[in-house]
């Protein structure tokens, strides 16, 4: 529900993620003077810095505490957690300013996250990260993005207790491949909110249409949030979602997806008892 | 004939005391009778800090005759432990209760809990003393306002006693020594009363009419407080701090002119759509350091059935006012209301993000006894837990599991809003 101001800080990385968008890992560093330059200002509380893996610039410490001297209160930093295994680092990132954290978890055992990752001992890296972000004296607060594929959506219940046992603030399903019909993900989506909510903890569902979701309307990250997400992807509307009620509100389903699988699955959205509450939302 | 020894004990949070204790020994005291049959002590325990093994412990070594507790949803669990254990090993005491939490439904708190003698409904001052006469033979509690009370087994209720009219009878517990004042948990009392009538309180349903200290006396006490240098912050709790401006610039004349160590005056409760320039002016003479302020919700059926005020714009710009000039606003916002639904406590809870208040305060309704909502619960169609705190279960447009969602949510998006800024606390 908060809007953050998105800072991309470079796409060097230390893991190599099968599913990182290209334009991601083959961007050119991106100069200092040039992120310092685009702090400055007096209107936004919130700032967002992604990559690549931004703990890996030298410079990481003075952007985020020049983020905190240009007025920002709420400093975000999306990162694989590797490098807060090292506590000094974690220490000085949270000294300069920076105590919201989303942290990108692929799997819940070492095989499949660094299958994922491309990048051996990352899991341990990531996990020894999180150990030491929820141990850490402070206020804080963690999120944990699950990305979620062909790959790992059989493995997305372990992944959310994995994640539920650090004690997250947060925990965003995040759909990142159109391999895998929605009807074979629905199961897991729905075990994995229901685990997440019997511990407390909330969840929220990114990259699926409205149509898919119902009965988890209040998960849909993106009624929160909006579309706009830091990785470029295409949705557009099918035939059925004429007749939809969420129509104007849902941008529809990713084109790579609708034309793998088609718009038999989808059918439109006549009653929904949220429906005009969520349309208040929007207006 | 020996005095009686009274004991009057609050259970509270985070070192506070109880100021409502302090006005029932202070009215008390007024009177010669009791001066002479009584005597009166005020016990503040820690809830966090002390088990009621503990607090049993300590009121054997004082054996008194009769004890009052101040009664609150968040401490009568430990109260009813406590007396159940007092009045089994000590059935001759007095148990005598009072406040918001049983005030409103004595007669079933006596009935449901054979340990309780008497319970008091409204305001105690009066009642309280009449009681003590009573129980030092000079009063029959037949004739006594106010109270529910235990007879052979049997439950009565006396009929209702008025609110104070004048409040001047009632000496200052700080000017009178009987409260000490402490840094960041004193309350100043300027009036009594709520303008508004919001079905979820119980203040402006019971208390309706406005009835103000003394003017001279609410200064003595503010240069009573202010004249500690150790007091760093202070607060009042009147309803609403901001309810009138030529009083409001009273009041900031006694403090500003008694504040010789800048003391801060912290989350007093405002309306904040009265706030305009010349308000902050006054708020920043006082030292006003932070506000607490609604709506509980934005939603304008809602609003409605809670009988809550609330301007969109005039708030929004109170806000901005506010913040602009240093001021730390906090807003509360209430999960469970009758008229919401999950996504109209969303609608809520994005309004005044955008806003940028200080703080925003999530909290689940209480549907408290004495509170219109507790009264006509059948009537909105409210289900909630009997039981203290008496927590919203569920409304028509907010089923359980949707108003146990958005607690999640809320705890989520409180966590994120109103995290603190590392520097201060690494």
């Amino acid at each position: 529900m908060l809007q953050y101001k998105e800072i991309f800080l470079g796409g060097r990385c230390n893991n190599n993620c099968l599913y990182c968008p290209a334009n991601h890992k083959v961007s050119l560093p991106v100069d200092s003077n040039h992120i310092i330059a685009s702090l400055d200002q007096d209107k936004e509380d919130n700032i967002f810095f992604y990559g690549g893996e931004p703990t890996l610039r030298n410079d990481f410490p003075e952007i985020i505490s020049h983020a905190r001297g240009s007025g920002y209160k709420r400093i975000k930093l999306l990162t694989n957690g590797r490098a807060f295994s090292d506590v000094r680092l974690l220490q000085q990132t949270v000294a300069v300013g920076c105590n919201i954290f989303e942290i990108k978890l692929w799997g819940s055992n070492p095989s499949l996250h660094d299958h994922m990752t491309q990048t051996q001992g990352s899991f341990w890296g990531t996990i020894k990260g999180l150990e030491n972000l929820t141990g850490y004296p402070g206020d804080k607060f963690i999120c944990i993005r699950i990305p979620i594929c062909e790959e790992n959506y059989s493995d997305m219940e372990n992944t959310v207790v994995t994640a539920l046992n650090f004690g997250v603030n947060r925990i965003i399903l995040s759909i990142q491949d159109n391999k895998v019909p929605f009807q074979s993900l629905l199961p897991h989506i729905k075990n994995a909110a229901n685990i997440s909510i019997f511990n407390r903890t909330w969840i929220m569902i990114e990259g699926m249409p409205f149509c898919a979701l119902q009965g988890l309307e209040e998960h849909i990250g993106e009624i929160y949030s909006g579309w706009n997400n830091i990785y470029e992807r295409i949705f557009q509307h099918h035939k059925y979602c004429t007749d939809c009620i969420f129509g104007e509100l849902c941008p529809g389903v990713e084109a790579k997806y609708l034309s793998r699988f088609g718009d038999k699955e989808f059918s439109p959205v006549l009653t929904n008892k949220h429906f005009n509450s969520i349309k208040a939302l929007h207006e | 004939m020996n005095k009686k020894k009274v004991i009057l004990i609050s259970f509270n949070w985070a070192n506070h005391f109880s100021l409502a204790l302090g006005y029932l020994k202070a009215y008390a005291l007024k009177d010669g009778f009791i001066r002479e049959n009584a005597e009166i002590e005020i016990i503040d325990f820690d809830t966090e800090m002390l088990n009621v093994q503990q607090v049993v412990y300590y009121l054997s070594q004082i054996s008194p005759d009769i004890i009052g507790f101040s009664c609150y949803c968040w401490n009568i669990d430990k109260v009813l432990d406590t007396t159940r254990i007092i009045k089994t090993i000590y059935p001759q005491i007095q148990i005598v209760f009072g406040g918001p939490e049983v005030g409103p439904v004595g007669p079933k708190y006596l009935k449901e809990n054979h340990f309780i003698d008497v319970v008091i409904k409204g305001e105690g001052e009066i009642t309280f003393t009449e009681l003590l006469k009573h129980y030092s033979g000079t009063v029959r509690i037949e004739e006594i306002a106010g109270i529910s009370y235990r007879v052979n087994g049997e439950v009565h209720v006396n009929p209702e006693r008025p609110p104070i009219e004048d409040l001047s009878e009632i000496p200052s517990p700080y000017l009178e020594g009987i409260l000490v004042p402490r840094d960041k948990v004193t309350y100043i009392e300027t009036y009594r009363g709520c303008i508004f009538r919001c079905h979820y309180c119980f203040e402006g349903k019971h208390l309706p009419k406005l009835r103000f200290f003394p003017e001279d006396r609410i200064k003595k006490e503010i240069e009573f407080v202010l004249g500690h240098q150790d007091i760093k912050s202070f607060h009042f709790v009147d309803t609403v701090f901001n309810v009138k401006k030529d009083r409001l610039e009273k009041l900031v004349e006694m403090i500003s002119g008694a504040n010789r160590f800048g003391t801060e005056l912290r989350t007093v409760e405002i309306i904040t759509e009265f706030v305009d320039e010349e308000t902050v002016a006054l708020f920043k003479k006082a030292n006003v350091h932070s506000v607490e302020t609604g709506p509980q919700t934005v939603n304008p059926d809602t609003l409605k059935n809670v009988n809550r005020y609330y301007r969109e714009d005039k708030f929004r710009n109170g806000v901005k006012l506010l913040e602009e000039n240093g001021i730390e606003v906090t807003t509360d916002l209430i999960i469970g209301l009758p008229g919401d639904n999950f996504f109209k406590f969303v609608k809520s809870a994005k309004t005044l993000i955008n806003m940028k208040p200080s703080t925003i305060v999530f909290s689940i309704l209480h549907v408290l006894p004495g509170t219109v909502l507790y009264e006509k619960s059948e009537e909105f169609g409210l289900k909630f837990d009997d039981k203290a705190p008496h927590l919203i279960l569920s409304a028509p447009d907010f089923p359980y599991e949707d108003i146990d969602k958005a607690v999640i949510m809320a705890y989520s998006l409180d966590k994120e809003y109103n995290i603190k800024q590392p520097s201060a606390d690494v």
